[in-house]
């Protein structure tokens, strides 16, 4: 009997693969299967059977947590990312390729080029889905073929944005769509190519280079795109459209350059802030479509700020930075793995007070913000987490070194160049300081959406504008919150009527 | 108007076309209907089961408690037993044809030699 029970315990375990609903509904009948499938005397699952399970159990959650409008979202913006893509690829090659310019992207352009082509006429969807996966895989090879051969490489915006939009399209399943928009798409990278190249040409006659105008246009073209693509959703239902919408943006962040500056200048100076802040926007607002649970998104909101502060100071660390600040956060994101919630804000708080004395300004801002997030997206009595935050810290750290190399223009000499760049790293903490503003926007209801929303929004602040401007932007988000906070003064000091208290306080400790 | 059935979901439909199982028994019927040659692990057959479910091809049926452990039946719907049948036409017509083709080709062996 202990041997049954242990079995059924292990088979339990594994059926975790499948979507916690699925478990409560069918668990208990799987099992019975299981074990009576299972040769007497066994205690644990043959490896094939655990496979067998997992992999079902994998597909299931993949078709019921998939969220509503996400394939139609993605079928619509399927062909509008091919068309970007190879209407860049067109006006790339056309305007940048030229003179001194020259890089080995062609290489890719003319796979784009074969793709739109190819899906408009070829009759054999296999081919058709094959040659828009043969263009991303060309696009993602660029940068190593450039290292490897000491070519010149496209920039990596070119690179991000033609590869994500290449994955849209095959998430979008361009290959199996009707002929009618797959002709549409090609007829629109023509299009835009053309577009781009002629609005280039009038407007900015001078010496063609992958920078300035070049990306300027890119933005402004593909902003007309989302356009149109806003126009087309319009007929069909909310949530789809926004899918598509949101699909296409991801691309786009790539292209967003306001001043267009080259790195390295400060903190908030550059491509990489706007793109940060572009694509966290669009991350968060995708996060926010899969499950809007606001108390979940506090939550997750806050351990991604506590991952997000840990990663940065091991990275400051890495670099030579002084002080106990460092260490401190690295203290905290321990506490969050090992220790109750209570003991883990403690923790937390001592770190928040070290980093007071210490890391430069524009540190301090950001990591203090963060601190703050993570303390008033927790609840008091919550369990640790044990692995997806520092898993996120890790990652945090991981990027920021690619931050580094990405500084070094791809060729660190020594790998102390890789924390050469703190300035630069700090912008990450934007993938967690933008979802807090949505997050702490959604419960200003409450005090505690109100400081999230207040810290968050200083903490963008202070990495786009001088660190003080922090110190302005705090108190004023906080204010607005309240002001336009759905629930009137009046009801928050009266006691909680039955109406209210189901629908009032969207964030609850 | 279906498509071909794929092979477990074939000896599924079959092995319930006898009378309502539960899952192990679809295991045992399918191993037997297929001379052992066939053996569904139960994620692929619970796969199979919600799949046809949801196509109603295949109810449940009734539940019991054995042993403490839940034991779910599931019986070959109208719908189920008509996309089986279509199937087994399929089936025969290509087992015919072939048949025919490999009668011709071995007589035509046999004027050649």
């Amino acid at each position: 009997m202990s041997t049954t029970d242990a079995l059924a315990r292990r088979y339990r375990l594994l059926l975790c693969s499948y979507p916690p609903e699925y478990r409560r509904e069918r668990g208990d009948e799987l099992i019975g299967t299981l074990i009576e499938a299972t040769p007497p005397g066994r205690a644990w699952p043959a490896p094939a059977e655990a496979a067998d399970l997992i992999v079902h159990g994998l597909r299931r959650r993949m078709r019921e947590d998939a969220t509503p409008g996400l394939a139609a979202g993605l079928r619509l913006a399927g062909p509008f990312a091919l068309a970007l893509a190879a209407g860049l690829a067109v006006f790339l090659w056309l305007y940048a390729e030229r003179g001194s310019g020259r890089t080995i992207a062609p290489l890719a352009y003319a796979t784009w080029l074969v793709a739109a082509a190819g899906t408009a006429v070829l009759p054999w969807r296999l081919a058709r889905h094959d040659l828009v996966a043969a263009a991303v895989v060309a696009t993602a090879l660029l940068p190593p073929a450039a290292a490897l051969t000491g070519l010149p490489r496209a920039p990596l915006w070119v690179v991000a944005s033609l590869a994500l939009c290449g994955l849209v399209a095959l998430a979008g399943q361009v290959a199996d769509q009707p002929v009618a928009p797959r002709r549409r798409a090609l007829a629109g990278a023509v299009t835009l190519g053309m577009l781009a190249v002629l609005g280039v040409r009038l407007w900015w006659p001078t010496h063609p280079s992958y920078y300035g105008p070049a990306l300027r246009v890119a933005g402004v073209v593909t902003a007309g795109v989302l356009l149109a693509a806003a126009v087309t959703a319009r007929r069909l239902r909310t949530r789809q459209a926004r899918w598509a919408l949101l699909a296409l943006a991801l691309p786009a962040a790539w292209l967003v350059s306001v001043d267009a500056t080259a790195v390295g200048a400060g903190p908030g100076a550059g491509r990489l802030g706007q793109f940060l802040i572009a694509a966290s926007t669009v991350l968060a607002a995708m996060s926010w479509l899969v499950n809007h649970r606001p108390v979940a998104g506090t939550r997750a909101v806050a351990g991604l700020a506590i991952a997000t502060a840990a990663g940065l100071s091991g990275y400051f660390w890495l670099a030579g930075g002084p002080g106990w600040a460092y260490p401190g956060w690295i203290l905290a994101l321990v506490a969050w793995a090992v220790l109750p919630a209570h003991r883990a804000r403690a923790v937390t708080v001592v770190a928040l007070a070290a980093t007071l004395i210490g890391p430069p300004a524009y540190q301090v801002v950001v990591l203090v913000a963060l601190g703050v997030v993570a303390l008033a997206g927790t609840p008091a009595a919550g369990t640790p987490v044990r692995y997806a935050v520092p898993a996120g810290a890790a990652l945090v750290l991981l990027t920021a070194l690619g931050v580094g190399a990405y500084a070094h223009n791809w060729q660190p000499a020594r790998w102390r160049d890789l924390v050469a760049a703190p300035s630069l790293a700090v912008l990450l903490g934007m993938v967690a300081l933008v979802p807090g503003v949505g997050a702490g926007w959604r419960g200003r209801d409450t005090r505690r959406g109100r400081v999230i929303l207040a810290a968050s929004a200083a903490g963008v602040a202070g990495l786009v504008l001088p660190p003080p401007s922090a110190l302005a932007v705090a108190p004023v988000a906080y204010v607005v919150a309240r002001r336009r906070s759905r629930v009137t003064a009046g009801q928050r000091t009266a006691s909680v009527t039955p109406s209210t208290a189901g629908t009032s306080s969207p964030i609850t400790g | 108007m279906t498509a071909p059935l794929q092979e477990p979901t074939f000896l599924v439909l079959t092995a319930l076309a006898g009378g309502p199982l539960h899952g192990y028994g679809v295991i045992q019927e399918v191993s037997q209907l297929s001379g052992g040659r066939v053996t569904l692990r139960a994620g692929t057959l619970y796969g199979a089961l919600d799949r046809l479910t949801e196509q109603g091809l295949v109810a449940a049926d009734r539940e019991e408690v054995i042993d403490g452990r839940l034991r779910r039946y599931y019986r070959l719907t109208d719908d189920g037993a008509h996309v089986l049948d279509a199937e087994v036409q399929r089936l025969r017509q290509n087992a015919t044809a072939a048949a025919g083709r490999l009668r011709r080709r071995s007589a035509g062996g046999l004027a050649e030699a």
